[in-house]
This record gives C-alpha cells, structure tokens and sequence, in this order.
C-alpha cells in the first residue's frame, strides 16, 4: 500500500500543484485519470521517490521513503512517461544496476529482456535504441525482482500491438496477484475492465469514484473522470 | 607583487609583432582564434539548432551569423593583443595598421573555420558516446561519470594548472619569506582543488542531468553523493601530487581539505538554477574564500575535515530536496530533447 498524508507539492514555487493531498492507494489497479497538468503523473512521482514533497510525507508499506530511502523503494517499479534513462549506458548495464540494487541475480534481468524482444540489444548502448525500445527495455527493469508496487505513468504509450498485449496482460496478473498497481493514462478503454478504483485530480486533491459493475457504465465513469469531472 | 610582470606580455607582443614574419604572426594568431573560437562555438550554435533551421533563412546566413557572433565573444582577447601590439608598434605606420587589422581577420577566419566544421550545423547530434565496453558495480558508477565528460575532463584540471603555475610564479618573482612562500602555496594548491572541483561540477550538470527515473531504484540520496565526490576527490588526487613543490606541507593540507570540497561539489550539482555559470561561480568563490582562510591558517584545513561530515549531510539534503523534473523541463527540452544528455 501506498500512503500521501498531507503533501503539497510545488515544481516553482508560485505555482502549487498538490495541496495536501492524502490518499492511500491500495492493492489491485487503481487508475488516475484527469486533464493534461492536473497533477497525475506528479502524483506518481512523489510515490516513485523521484520528487520529494514540499511538506507531508509518503508511505511505502509504511515507511517513509525519504527516510527509509534504501528499504522503501526496494518493492518499487516505476515507469515514466517519458523513457528516461542515461544516454551514457548499455541496456545491460542498466539492468545490471537494478539488478544488483534488487539483489536479484543477473540472469533475471536477461530473462526479462527476452520477454520484451530485447536480448539482442544487451550491448547497445542506450542512445542508439528507438523510444519504443527504451519503453521495453523500462518494462524489463520493471520485472526484476517482481516489484510489489508499480507505478506506470502512460504505459502503453510508444509501443506496438504486440508489446502492448504483453503489458497488459503482465498488469493484469500482477493487479490478480495483490500487487499496488497505478496507471496514468490517457487511454481508458484497455484499463476499463481491469481497475478495481479510479480517480481523477482536481484543484490539487484526487477524488476517487465508485466503478459501476457494467462495462458501459465504467467507460462513461471513467470519461468522466478524465475530463476532470468528479 | 606580480605573478606576471607588464614586460611579460610586452615581450610577448614584441616577438609576436617585431620578431615574427607577418604570415607566420597570421598563422599563430589564427590557431590562437581556433582555439578559442573552438571553446566559444558550442555556446553559440546552441541556439541555431533544431527548431530555427525550419525558418526561410539559408544555412549560410546562420553560419555567417553565428561566426560573427563567435567573433564578438573574442573582442575582450582581441582588444587586449591589439593594445599589446599598438604599444609595441608605435608610432604606427601603414604596414604596422594592416599588421593590427591582421589580429580581427585571423580571429574571423578562425570562427567561420570553427563554424564550417562544427556538427551541430551538419546533422543534428545524438547525446550521449558510443559505448565499446559494459561495466558493473562501481566500475559503472565510475562510467557514469566520466563517459559524460570525455575529454572535457582534461579541460577540468587548466583552471587548475593556471593556479598552481601562478602560485609558483608569484613564489618565483618575489623574494618570500619561507613562510609567506608555504601560505601562497597552500593558497594556490587549495584554489586548484576547487577550481578543478567547480569546473568538473559545472561540466557534469551540463552533460549528466539528473537521472529521474533511476530515483526510484533502491539508493539512497547519501549513496550517490558518496559516490560522485569519492570520484571528485579520486580525479583530484594528481593535483595533490604537483602541489608537493610547494613543500612537504602544503600536499597535507590540501588533502585535509579535499572531502570537504568534493562533498561541497557533489552538492552544488544538486541544483536547478538556471545557467551553468551559477554553479561554478559558486563553487569557485567558495574556493576562493577556502584558499583565502587556509593561506592566513593552513592548521584550519583540519577544522574542514572535521567538518566534511556536515559537508555530506547537507549535499545530500540538496539531493533528496532536488525538482527533478523541473531540471529537465529548464535545460533539457529547450534544447529540443528532453533526453539528449546535452542541457544548454
């Protein structure tokens, strides 16, 4: 589980795009849904231990992550919108790092590489891969040490069919299987019927919503709450 | 108190200007441009890169432009060589004017060469080397820091050499008390460290931009600034070892003050001020004011060792307190990739 208790957040001082915002993101699938520059991807940050909030404090499995900064990020899988990793690496030895920091042996990081048609590209070196090949070789790393909380900002962004049926079903396994899964993503239809929850942002806050069971009246929930509409 | 006296540059425009052919003045006066020109041009053609190429204006023009631009940068060199060969010169005469006019077309060819060949205006550069061998563990890490400086990282150590070479001049051309001479020593040793540590700071936030998503890997911020100023203080250690001209003291003083500077360097990394210069700038002052202390006190450098500790705790509370994001969105996508590895 994932906790926020009263964080606010600011990337410029000026301008607050959390405000106290508490929140517990339980396991299963839970959606963030809402206008572009409402706060999901923020939100997703703050989790992931890539932004420390402002003021509050946010809670992996109970500890705080900028205080237990090693243990509370040792069930963390993150993936950004955008493929961030260093130009100044191959993807193996990225892998190796997350395998080495997930104390899991190295070959785990070769198997998850094969399942995202990437084995070939072990000693490429980062910048010579495609954005969709970065994405893949982000969801391997996401797969080592099977991270009990993932957090998947656009995850199916830049991939192709193939790759996406293999995302999707791997999130759905790992939703069935207990683990905290958040998605921010634009697309609602692949997600529909698989989040057990969903919330939108609006002024700062997140307000979660009840899913209707029936598969059309989901989608037109979770419409509107991508729209922004609570 | 001189560390390069007046009759220095005279005599140096004298061989430049009397003594030399005026072709061969040309040629050495256009390496020179080159050479600034060289460090000049990436800052120029920053802007002319990416979005304004759509513009209806010929590449010509943007090149034309920007070797104007470089030239413009270089008017304080060139002045000060112009002043130097005027003083020289004097009383002028016709052949002596053009042999003046010949410092400004050297430093124009020079630009437009440096433009001609730049790449950014050639094809449009990927961030990041070719990567020829793997690493693991710290061996990475080491990568990680030093694949992003190339062969910027000599470049680190001149502000250094240029320290240490005044400090043995200024101990050359003046007759010092032994224990003045081991004060200007140590004052010229410590502000070596710090300028190469503020040079080295300034060229990795431009060339290594925090990596967000590694954040979210089980490391803690005090993990990664142990590790960037362990190597800060590593590269340092060749400085160390010029400094000992200075005396047998001089090498330990410097040394005590060496985790205090790289924890201090690893810190000023952490930032998200716009423009690198702020960072050097910082660094370097902080350096200054160091040096100044030590050279009135070199027993105080045990005092910054003693202190390193809190050195290390507040650049790690600079790391955890980073906007990471915000890094990127003020130097990285205004530079067209926000995962180019090349902030402006």
């Amino acid at each position: 589980m994932i906790a926020f208790e009263d964080v606010s957040f600011a990337y410029l001082a000026e301008r607050r795009v959390l405000d106290a915002l508490s929140l517990s993101l339980e396991p299963g699938l839970t959606l963030l849904l809402g206008p572009n520059g409402c706060g999901k991807s923020t939100i997703l940050k703050l989790a992931a231990g890539v932004e420390k909030p402002d003021r509050g404090r946010v809670l992996v499995k109970g500890l705080d992550l900028w205080k237990d900064e090693v243990e509370a990020r040792r069930g963390l899988a993150y993936l950004p919108e955008q493929a961030d990793i260093t130009p100044y690496a191959t993807i193996g030895e990225v892998l190796g790092l997350v395998c080495r920091l997930r104390r899991e042996p190295r070959k785990k990081g070769l198997e998850a590489l094969s399942l995202f048609d990437l084995a070939d590209e072990m000693n490429s070196s980062i910048r010579e891969l495609s954005l969709g090949q970065k994405k893949r070789a982000l969801f391997a790393t996401a797969l080592i040490g099977k991270p009990s909380h993932l957090l998947l900002d656009e995850p199916l962004d830049a991939l192709d069919r193939g790759i996406q049926d293999t995302v999707l079903r791997w999130i759905g396994e790992r939703a069935r299987n207990g683990a905290t899964v958040v998605v921010v993503s634009h697309e609602i239809e692949p997600f529909a019927e698989m989040a057990s929850r969903a919330a939108t942002v609006r002024d700062g806050k997140a307000v979660f919503s009840m899913l209707p069971k029936d598969r059309d009246g989901r989608l037109s929930r979770l419409e509107d709450l991508a729209r922004g509409w609570a | 108190m001189y560390v390069l006296k007046y009759e220095f540059f005279l005599r140096l425009a004298e061989i430049l200007f009397l003594e030399t052919e005026p072709l061969a003045a040309f040629l050495i006066l256009f390496l020179l441009s080159l050479l600034i020109a060289r460090i000049a041009a990436p800052r120029v053609l920053a802007g002319i890169r990416g979005w304004i190429r759509h513009l209806h204006a010929s590449s010509r023009l943007h090149q034309n432009l920007a070797a104007l631009s470089i030239v413009l940068a270089q008017t304080p060199i060139l002045a000060i060589i112009i002043f130097f060969g005027w003083a020289v010169l004097k009383p002028i005469s016709s052949g002596d004017r053009a042999r003046l006019a010949g410092v400004v077309l050297a430093a124009g060819a020079a630009s437009w060469t440096v433009v001609r060949l730049s790449r950014p205006l050639r094809s449009r550069r990927r961030g990041g080397p070719r990567i020829r061998r793997s690493f693991r563990g710290f061996a990475f890490q080491a990568a990680l820091y030093l694949r992003p400086l190339k062969l910027g990282l000599i470049a680190c150590y001149i502000p250094a050499l240029v320290s240490l070479g005044a400090a043995a001049l200024l101990i050359a051309n003046n007759n010092l008390k032994p224990d003045s001479e081991s004060r200007a020593g140590v004052f010229g040793a410590v502000l070596a460290q710090g300028l190469f540590m503020a040079e080295l700071s300034r060229r990795l936030m431009l060339r290594r931009p925090p990596w967000a998503w590694a954040r979210s890997l089980p490391r803690s911020a005090g993990q990664r600034i142990l590790s960037d100023a362990g190597l800060a203080a590593i590269l340092a250690v060749p400085l160390l070892a010029l400094c000992a001209r200075f005396g047998r003291g001089v090498p330990l003083w410097s040394a005590c003050c060496l985790p205090w500077l790289s924890f201090r360097a690893a810190g000023s990394l952490r930032t998200t001020a716009v423009g690198s210069w702020s960072v050097r700038a910082r660094t370097g002052l902080e350096a200054l004011l160091t040096a100044l202390a030590l050279a009135l006190e070199p027993r105080a450098s045990l005092f910054l060792l003693g202190a390193s500790p809190l050195a290390y705790l507040g650049a790690a509370a600079k790391d955890r307190e980073q906007k990471v994001s915000l890094w990127n969105e003020l130097h990285q996508l205004p530079e067209g990739d926000a995962l180019s590895g090349s902030g402006s």
